[in-house]
């Protein structure tokens, strides 16, 4: 009879081995759960516009319902997001609970609510994370973003009262026209932290399908990966002996991320998706339960991947292209349709990997 | 061992059972905390779910001894290497 404890590297094994687990048997593993679309910025280029929206968001006692069922199906990693879901009056009951039931969670926030007094409650709950979306280094182009005036000083501000007490921070930012010139600062900012940064490429349309931003604001992936070689230097530092990562599209199948296999979101009503992005299927796990609504899903996604005339099957340019059938959906009201930004996309990089 | 002694859970760490693992997650936060994951084998899972805090040790003792063909002086010896471990992650008071 023994008690094992594991070191601090047996932990990350112990963790792959488990995906593998979950993985092999289609159980979730990690999901991401939208508290409310409530926001206090108005950045103009955020997805959640045109979400369907119910009369009345999930209520306390509905959540804790809810966190009840996913620790009996031993998901262990919550992504509790928004809108900004530290707007909740009822956030620390939420948050203390989901500690009190085991989980491994993290905060996706804007980080302007976080004071000396929200910090020190973050880490009472035991929070893993939390994850600020930071766009600019300059009050200007940050407030431009948020459409809040002072709130870069509020942000910062925060990320330094978490930094100081010693709750994990990461911040991300993406990369449009109007803050690509202050992304290597952002990136200096946090290397000078000492914390996580990362960068996105890509904006997502609306998910009533309008782009306008996306059009307007978008960089092109020239651009795009000219920063990350600024960002994550070390990546490309030995470009020359790096073996090309190879792409994980299949021709075979729609979905090659884990929708369906060990992942999923709730939206604030109850409502579960294939992932963030797309607010469909709409399962509706407060009349039939997270566990008929995940193997509904599952159903839906095996469905998908069947589909007999799968639009990227003969294309030649699947190898270099990232197109997601959730983007699709939003674009085109149909998961089976090529990606007008995708394709774009795609023969940039076909062309770049021609000519060098 | 001492086998009129009562042990209870600590209300600190929490136990998780996932994809076949049984695993004890403290709720508390320091930084060497984070770096570590408790596992339990099925033997001492099955010590951890007779830990009530009602149970002394010796009927704890005597419920394994009924699963498991082992000799008493080789279980006592076990149990008591089980709780000095769940005592150093806090995981019993």
């Amino acid at each position: 009879m023994t008690i094992s404890v594991a070191t601090k590297k047996e932990k990350k094994e112990f963790f792959k081995t488990i995906i593998k687990r979950a993985e092999k048997k289609r159980n979730p593993f990690s999901i991401m759960f939208e508290l409310t679309y409530r926001c206090n910025f108005r950045c103009p280029h955020c997805y959640i516009q045109g979400s369907h929206k119910d009369k009345k968001e999930l209520n306390t006692k509905k959540i804790f319902s809810i966190l009840d069922q996913l620790k009996d199906m031993e998901v262990y990693n919550i992504g509790f997001t928004g809108g900004e879901p530290l707007i909740r009056e009822d956030i620390f009951d939420i948050l203390s609970y989901g500690n009190r039931c085991g989980f491994k969670f993290d905060i996706l926030s804007n980080g302007y609510l976080i004071d000396e007094r929200i910090a020190d409650r973050l880490g009472e709950v035991n929070v893993n994370k939390v994850d600020i979306t930071f766009n600019a280094i300059t009050p200007q182009v940050f407030d431009q973003i948020t459409q809040i005036k002072g709130s870069f000083k509020r942000v910062k501000k925060a990320i330094d009262i978490l930094k100081e007490k010693g709750i994990q921070t990461a911040i991300k930012s993406t990369c449009m026209q109007i803050n690509k010139d202050e992304i290597t600062e952002v990136s200096r900012f946090a290397r000078n932290l000492g914390i996580l940064y990362t960068i996105d490429g890509e904006i997502l349309p609306c998910r009533n399908g309008c782009a306008t931003w996306v059009n307007r604001y978008s960089i092109d992936s020239r651009e795009y990966e000219d920063l990350r070689r600024k960002v994550y230097p070390e990546m490309f530092r030995d470009e020359g002996k790096r073996v090309k990562t190879k792409s994980r599209r299949r021709r075979d199948r729609m979905f090659y991320c884990g929708v369906g296999i060990t992942s999923f979101s709730i939206d604030p009503y109850g409502k579960m998706n294939f992932c963030l992005e797309i607010d469909y299927p709409r399962c509706n796990i407060l009349s039939e339960g997270v566990k008929t609504c995940w193997e509904k899903l599952k159903k839906e996604v095996d469905r998908l991947n069947k589909t007999k005339d799968f639009v990227c099957r003969d294309c030649d340019l699947l190898k270099d292209c990232g197109w997601c059938p959730g983007r699709s959906f939003i674009e085109t009201g149909s998961f089976n349709n090529c990606s007008e930004y995708f394709r774009k996309r795609a023969l940039e990089r076909s062309k770049e990997e021609r000519y060098g | 061992m001492d086998e009129k002694r009562v042990l209870k859970k600590s209300p600190q760490v929490v136990s998780r059972k996932i994809e076949g693992e049984v695993i004890l997650i403290p709720l508390y936060k320091s930084s060497d905390d984070l770096s570590y994951i408790y596992t339990l084998n099925e033997t001492a899972v099955n010590a951890w779910e007779l830990i009530d805090g009602k149970k002394r040790l010796g009927q704890i003792k005597e419920e394994l001894m009924k699963t498991y063909n082992i000799s008493d002086e080789k279980l006592a010896k076990q149990l008591d290497g089980l709780i000095k471990d769940l005592k150093s992650i806090k995981a019993i008071v």
